[in-house]
């Protein structure tokens, strides 16, 4: 540093220059209840679960790392009179989960039965036994009280599925 | 009503109360306004919740402060500690009866007639003498306070506080020096007179001493950088670790009250207080449309934005760079000032422009010439600003 930099404090002016510029910058946050920003497509988020299209195999509890997706099933005889497996319980203890997103990774149905990628991240609750401990009513029901739109579940094309079976 | 009584008695009461009501308000307020703008330059939000946009958010703070618990520490000396956080606000309050927020001017009030006086409690013909003197009252309650706490982080910060601003007392008191010689008068209001006189502001032959004045006031508020005192990462809060509530409320807005105070008087001494800009210049006297208190506030409110622009900007200094910055670099700049200035307003006006114009070339020209020499370092640091 030239001597005449040091008398001219040119390191802090443009230190002040700096921080100045920040001042006319867009601000990163909002405010959030009334403004709401949406988080990336890969956003993991709340659970969602299509009751529909699950078919009850069970691979999303067995891939989970700690264990806290709970299922059971016993076979029905549907009016066509075959067996089909009807979920008495599709359980999910969320204040435990750490959103890694395996067990979506194994769901096999396309689309997927069970995603996060719902893009909603309000999962505060007072008491978390009861608010974060999902059963099946809502795993699937909790958006439609929020009223709010959730993206479609992600699904692969079907052509990737196929290539990959041996 | 007996004009003796009038004037002795019930307007400069009026004004105290006034001035004090104003003083301790605005301190709340800029708390809030600290927030905001450091949030701003931060890309944040800052406090929005209460009121309209967090308007109110200050209110809040000052209620809450209040109604908190007032602990005081087992072994503290609770006498002091009472008095300590009294000790740092009064001063900083007591120095607003003379700091001139305007020219004389006459009001006429509606049953009481024609009163003419100015907008300064009251004007002393020491004044600059008066006020270093009662400022550094404040650095008592500082170090009193760190000592009856009990704490060795109070001690510490206290310790610490009185070595800051013993030392950065002296360069402060050199760049008042370098303001007296240049007005001739001690008086706050004899001041502002002198550069209305001048017809130049004394920022203009005193940007040394105005630089030394602000660096100094820096170091005498314990604001960032220099807020050794009270290093949050090195000493909890420093000298009001040990305080809450109340007390505690009281030593933080003594801090933005004394803000006020530097503020207050560098633009005073430097900034031609209530005058407009070039308060000779004919063909700008459309100015003068904008009243003489408006000009003050505009004024020290920039300064206050300086203040928190430097929180936002600069890190903590550690303690030795603050010592060598006090003692080997603005005493001896200090000193050259004064001598400088001491030799200019021998000379009379002329020498004050003269020095005006050697020193404002010389600024000029060396930033060209920085800016010229190293453009490759010059891009490396601002290219660090991203976006």
């Amino acid at each position: 540093m030239s001597l005449l930099d040091r008398i001219l404090l040119f390191d802090i002016f443009t230190g002040l220059k700096i921080t100045g510029r920040h001042w006319w910058r867009k601000k990163d946050t909002v405010p959030y209840p009334e403004a709401r920003r949406e988080p990336s497509d890969r956003f993991r988020g709340m659970f969602k679960l299509d009751e529909e299209r699950c078919i009850k195999c069970t691979l999303c509890a067995i891939e989970c790392p700690i264990n806290i997706i709970f299922i059971d099933w016993h076979n029905e005889k549907n009016p066509e009179g075959k067996a089909e497996k009807v979920l008495d319980r599709f359980d999910l203890d969320l204040k435990r989960c750490m959103f890694c997103g395996l067990c979506e990774d194994a769901c096999p149905t396309n689309p997927k039965s069970i995603w996060l990628k719902t893009k909603s991240y309000e999962l505060g609750a007072y008491e978390r036994n009861e608010a974060l401990y999902l059963d099946i009513v809502k795993l699937t029901q909790w958006d439609v009280q929020q009223g709010i739109t959730i993206p479609p579940a992600p699904g692969e094309p079907v052509a990737a599925k196929e290539e990959k079976k041996p | 009503m007996n004009q003796a009584l009038l004037y002795n008695v019930v307007i400069p009461a009026v004004k105290a109360v006034v001035a004090v009501l104003v003083v301790a308000t605005v301190a709340g307020i800029l708390t809030l306004i600290e927030r905001r703008v450091l949030a701003r330059l931060q890309v944040r939000q800052g406090p929005n919740r209460v009121g309209w946009n967090g308007v109110l958010q200050w209110v809040a703070d000052v209620v809450k402060l209040i109604f908190k618990e007032d602990v005081v520490p087992a072994d503290a000396e609770r006498g002091i500690h009472f008095l300590a956080p009294l000790l740092v606000m009064m001063p900083a309050l007591t120095v607003f009866a003379f700091i001139p927020w305007g020219p004389e001017t006459t009001w006429n009030i509606p049953g009481l007639g024609v009163i003419r006086t100015g907008l300064y409690g009251t004007d002393v013909n020491v004044g600059l003498l008066l006020l270093v003197a009662i400022t550094s009252i404040g650095v008592y309650g500082i170090i009193l306070g760190g000592w009856a706490s009990n704490s060795k982080y109070a001690l510490m910060g206290g310790l610490r506080s009185g070595a800051q601003l013993i030392s950065y007392e002296v360069p402060m008191g050199f760049a008042l020096v370098a303001a007296i010689l240049m007005s001739r008068s001690l008086s706050l209001v004899g001041i502002v007179e002198a550069q209305r006189d001048a017809g130049l502001w004394f920022i203009f032959p005193g940007v040394i001493a105005f630089f030394l004045y602000f660096v100094s006031g820096v170091a005498e508020t314990n604001r960032i950088p220099f807020d050794l005192p009270e290093a949050e990462s090195e000493l909890v809060a420093g000298f009001h670790t040990e305080y809450s509530g109340f007390r505690w409320a009281v030593f933080f807005l003594s801090e933005y009250a004394n803000m006020i105070t530097i503020s207050a008087v560098a633009t005073t001494l430097f900034f031609g207080g209530w005058l407009r800009p070039f308060p000779n210049v004919g063909w700008l006297s459309f100015l003068d449309i904008i009243p003489p208190l408006v000009w003050f506030v505009l004024k020290v409110s920039a300064f206050l934005f300086v203040y928190i622009w430097f929180r936002g900007t600069f890190p903590r200094y550690r303690f030795d760079q603050l010592m060598a910055l006090g003692w080997k670099v603005l005493i001896p700049i200090s000193i050259a000032n004064v001598v400088l200035v001491a030799l200019a307003a021998l000379w009379g006006l002329p020498g004050l422009r003269v020095l005006s114009a050697v020193l404002w070339v010389a600024l000029v020209a060396g930033f060209l010439v920085v800016r010229k020499a190293e453009p490759q370092r010059r891009t490396v640091l601002a290219a660090g600003v991203g976006r």
